[in-house]
């Protein structure tokens, strides 16, 4: 076979139309790596970069096909695949040789790549082992075993397709594309556009799926969470393996007759079957594309169309005192949760579950209980004497994923029971619900994973215990990086050690120049737990910046204190505001966050001016959602081209009537303490003023108070 | 010895071969049949590269696909011969070397006796692709009798060639049939004629004739007439003209008739011989 090797590797240096391409990809290759560090060393983001070194991946692998099969062809083109298959394994050790020599052209820019990983890892200098560990897995999935399927499929066309370029090369591009962002866009605009089906989306994305070889496609401009890191879920190892295995059982098949044969054709079969059915169950995977099973759009869509009525019209009389769960984390989330209630009298009971986890089974301890589940609601009758339920269930997030490769499961989200029907999403906010128990419970907490896990609750080798008001549990690229504060070791901005203690008395000063009492949940900070999340927890959700709980807090920036003391204050005015720019500023102007250099902050505001503005914003507004899409198709090319020009202007004074409120009432105005004051008032109750009515009052009082001066 | 057994092929719902009945001793064997005959598929049956529906091939009485020594033993030419073009003609007999698993230490005396066999131990150095044709079908021949071949099927190895490569390739087989069993499948009959003992006529996928050259020559014995062309009206019976010549002005036919007729008699040929049985008149 040595000979063999030596004598098929002469060919490929021999021949022009190989060595050349092949030289000048790992000449692209290296200078694009370079380029990519260099870029690093200026912006230091560590995922970013990560995501740029692995987008030429698709195109190695292209290159690899194409390697292969100009390589492999010569065995056909010159008619030698005939008379080496009457040699006894003669056309197997030939096409052996083949692979032996393609996986040595492969060894070069996978050892390149795997080596320059070694020295990223060295010289971002963060000694965070699981991160090399992490590299060392994406090297070796989408840098050695993508480009090993590559050349195989390269062979296979070879052998099953013969010298028919046309189709070789045309599935190449197939598979390429299948492997970008473009077949995304293509399959969901096929699916919605033409045909608005969602079963017809998820075979589309399917198939795209099973071809994806590089799981971090070309396009995808979706930021990486460093807890997660590239996907590198058992699903991609399978597959990987399949792209594989089933071409090489099809080379095989090529080469031999009779049983061989037909043996070899069985296996095929049955590892593309077996393939499939894993694929199928492949559990909870990151996808952050277009389709509607995304991690962006999954829950946002899905809650667009429920009713509100579905949660509030029922009331809670009961709440549930103890917990005790058995969570294993496989492929995704397998949960054994007892609960007691603490009124076991009642008729009817409703729970909150999210609607991506199944319910296999309700009973006590004596007997499964009849239950009817209506999206993320439990429906259970009396419970037969007993205090106790178990709750049987499996299933996944599209956000809060939980596999063998990361866990994001934040304490107020409802994947385990909360008591009552609560909102999982809220589509007016557009932002996922705080949903934490009334009460303490009592939790045991027992988590079966491979990964280090943490947990707001007391406890190690993933056994918790204690009160709270919602279980926290976070694994992956994880750490708890000082004492009580746990991050992504791979962030820059981590917290420390007083960012906590920082934003509590940032807190205490803000609530006594508010004069209002600080909420109980907000004092002794200090105390609690921290868990930064990772930053794609606020890509679909405006609320999660920041959640304190009993015992723990969760917060998506926190590098120093004031940031934190925002995000937390944002939580406690967030669920009453509808408008996100004047709040923005509000909390901008309440934590000194604006740049006080900037000219704007110093060019007065003309009250009176922005009285008209706001009059003509408003009428603007009112003028246009008057407009319906019927109404504009019947317009005149006059009426629609006003129509555009009213549109311009109000989006003008949008931006423009919102800064120069908040510049006014919270920075330059006499009486600007007084208005931070109302305006909390205003964000933390009920009331359903307007707040643009409530910015008009207070500059009119304020104009009428001047004029009387 | 190889024995072919009741062997029949079939592609799709088209009968290649039927039927077919061999044994081959050590011997050259011409296996003569028109375009389409099937020789092809059953060189590729005996070859062990085509899986028959029926019947089996046997190699010393075990079947081929289970004998240890058989492929081994065997050489095969192909119709359509190629090497990797960027090779010079020894790398690529040193990799035929390989896949035919000759030990390392045979393989450059196995490769210099393989191209002097066939008179290209001068070209070992240069590349494949500065052969010409003849070459390349020489070289067909040499990784055929690469190592101890003792079965060789070569497709159509006259294909192609000159005539003086021709006479050439009737002299290789000749020094090389020794304790072989050769069989050359071809639809040229002088090849047949100058380089077998034994000639199999195939029609149609059916065996019509096993036996030595003369015996397919006696065929015809008092068919064949030599007929004027103003004559052939007066030819009694079924007849066939094989060939046209023209001799001092006049133009003769080469007529093969069933019935006895007055022209006079020709010594029959082996092409004679073949016609009469292709043309279903035996």
């Amino acid at each position: 076979m040595r000979k063999l090797y030596k004598i098929t590797m002469l060919v490929f240096l021999r021949s022009k139309s190989l060595i050349i391409p092949y030289l000048a990809v790992l000449a692209m290759f290296s200078a694009y790596t370079a380029f990519r560090f260099i870029q690093y060393m200026e912006y230091q983001n560590i995922f970013m970069t990560l995501r740029w070194f692995v987008i030429p991946c698709v195109f190695l692998i292209a290159s690899f096909i194409y390697f292969s099969y100009e390589l492999t062809i010569k065995l056909h083109e010159n008619n030698m695949a005939e008379y080496f298959r009457a040699y006894r394994q003669g056309l197997w050790q030939a096409y052996g040789a083949i692979i032996l020599c393609l996986l040595t052209l492969v060894a070069i820019p996978s050892t390149m790549f795997l080596l320059f990983m070694l020295f990223f890892y060295n010289y971002i200098n963060v000694e965070y082992y699981p991160f090399m560990v992490h590299l060392l897995k994406v090297s070796l999935l989408y840098f050695g075993m993508s480009f090993i399927a590559g050349i195989l499929l390269g062979t296979v066309m070879a052998a099953k397709l013969k010298s028919n370029r046309l189709a070789v090369y045309s599935l190449t591009v197939l598979f390429m594309l299948l492997n970008t962002t473009v077949t995304s866009n293509l399959f969901f605009h096929i699916s919605y556009m033409l045909l608005n089906s969602y079963p017809l989306e998820k075979v589309l994305f399917g198939i795209k799926d099973f071809f994806t070889l590089v799981p971090h496609q070309l396009g995808s401009n979706f930021a990486i969470d460093p807890i997660y890191g590239l996907p590198t879920e058992p699903i991609r190892w399978i597959l990987a393996g399949f792209w594989i295995i089933f071409p090489l059982t099809l080379i095989m098949s090529e080469c031999f007759n009779h049983k061989v044969k037909k043996t070899l054709t069985a296996m095929a079969c049955l590892v593309l079957v077996l393939s499939v059915g894993l694929f199928v169950f492949r559990g909870s995977t990151l996808v952050m594309d277009l389709r509607n099973d995304s991690y962006p759009y999954s829950d946002m869509l899905y809650y667009d169309d429920r009713p509100e009525a579905d949660y509030r019209r029922y009331q809670t009389e009961f709440t549930i005192s103890n917990y005790n769960m058995d969570l294993t984390v496989s492929n995704e989330l397998h949960a054994i949760v007892k609960i007691t209630v603490d009124n076991p009298a009642l008729h009817r009971y409703e729970f909150t579950l999210y609607r991506g986890y199944i319910l296999d089974e309700v009973r006590t301890e004596k007997e499964a209980i009849p239950f009817k589940r209506e999206g993320d609601y439990i429906s259970i009758g009396s419970l037969n004497g007993s205090d106790h339920l178990i709750f049987e269930y499996h299933g996944k997030s599209p956000k809060y994923y939980a596999n063998r490769q990361a866990i994001t499961l934040p304490g107020y989200f409802a994947y385990y029971p909360k008591a009552g029907r609560r909102n999982i999403f809220d589509v007016g906010q557009s932002a996922y619900v705080i949903n934490l128990s009334p009460n303490e419970s009592r939790y045991e907490v027992k988590v079966h994973s491979d990964l280090n896990v943490f947990c707001n609750l007391s406890g190690s080798n993933k056994t918790f215990h204690g009160k709270t008001d919602g279980v926290s549990l976070f694994a992956g690229m994880y750490d708890e990086i000082a004492d009580n504060i746990y991050a992504e070791p791979m962030r820059r901005d981590l917290p420390q050690k007083q960012t906590i203690p920082e934003a509590e008395q940032i807190l205490l000063d803000t609530f006594k120049r508010l004069e209002r009492p600080q909420p109980e949940a907000l004092k002794r900070l200090a105390d609690k737990k921290l868990f930064q999340v990772p930053g794609n927890f606020t890509l679909n959700s405006g609320i999660e910046a920041s959640v304190v709980m009993s015992d723990h807090i969760t917060a998506v920036y926190c590098s120093n204190g004031s940031q934190v003391a925002e995000n937390i204050m944002q939580s406690v005015i967030k669920p009453h505001s509808t408008d996100n720019r004047l709040e923005y500023d509000y909390l901008s102007y309440l934590f000194n966050q604006k740049d006080i250099t900037d000219p704007f902050l110093k060019k007065p505001v003309d009250l009176q001016q922005l009285l008209q503005e706001i009059d003509e914003w408003r009428s603007l507004k009112t003028k246009l959602q008057k407009v319906n899409a019927e109404q504009y198709e019947r317009m005149s090319k006059q009426e629609k081209a006003a129509y555009e020009t009213d549109g311009r202007r109000m989006f003008d004074l949008d931006s423009s009537v919102n800064n120069k409120a908040a510049l006014y009432l919270f920075y330059q105005s006499p009486h600007k303490a007084e208005n931070f004051r109302v305006f909390y008032d205003y964000y933390t109750s009920e009331g359903k003023e307007d707040y643009m009515e409530l910015v008009k009052r207070i500059i009119k009082g304020e104009i009428e108070h001047a004029d009387r001066q | 010895m190889l024995t072919v057994n009741n062997l029949s092929k079939r592609f799709q719902h088209k009968e290649v071969l039927l039927s077919i009945n061999l044994v081959l001793e050590n011997k050259v064997y011409g296996l003569l049949g028109a375009n389409g005959a099937g020789k092809t598929t059953l060189l590729r049956c005996m070859a062990g590269l085509f899986n028959p529906q029926q019947g089996e091939v046997l190699y010393h009485g075990e079947p081929i696909h289970t004998s240890k020594s058989f492929h081994h033993d065997l050489g095969y030419l192909p119709q359509s011969f190629g090497m990797f073009q960027e090779l010079t003609l020894y790398e690529m007999m040193d990799y035929i070397c390989s896949l035919r698993n000759i030990s390392p230490s045979q393989c450059p005396s196995a490769i210099a006796r393989a191209l002097e066999s066939v008179n290209l131990e001068d070209k070992t150095g240069d590349r494949v692709r500065s052969l010409s044709g003849g070459m390349l079908r020489r070289a067909g021949i040499a990784q055929a009798i690469l190592g101890d071949t003792k079965v060789m099927l070569l497709d159509e190895p006259t294909a192609g060639l000159d005539p003086s490569e021709r006479i050439r390739f009737k002299n290789t087989i000749s020094r090389l049939k020794q304790d072989k069993t050769i069989l050359i499948s071809t639809h040229i009959v002088e090849d047949v004629d100058a380089s077998c003992d034994s000639v199999i006529v195939i029609d149609k996928g059916r065996i019509l004739f096993n036996g030595s050259c003369a015996e397919l020559k006696n065929i015809a014995l008092n068919k064949v007439y030599h007929v004027k062309e103003t004559d052939l009206a007066g030819i009694a019976g079924e007849n066939f003209s094989l060939k046209v010549n023209e001799t001092e002005g006049k133009v003769y036919h080469r007529i093969l008739a069933r019935d006895k007729q007055t022209f006079p008699c020709q010594e029959p040929s082996l092409e004679d011989g073949y016609m009469w049985l292709v043309k279903g008149m035996a």
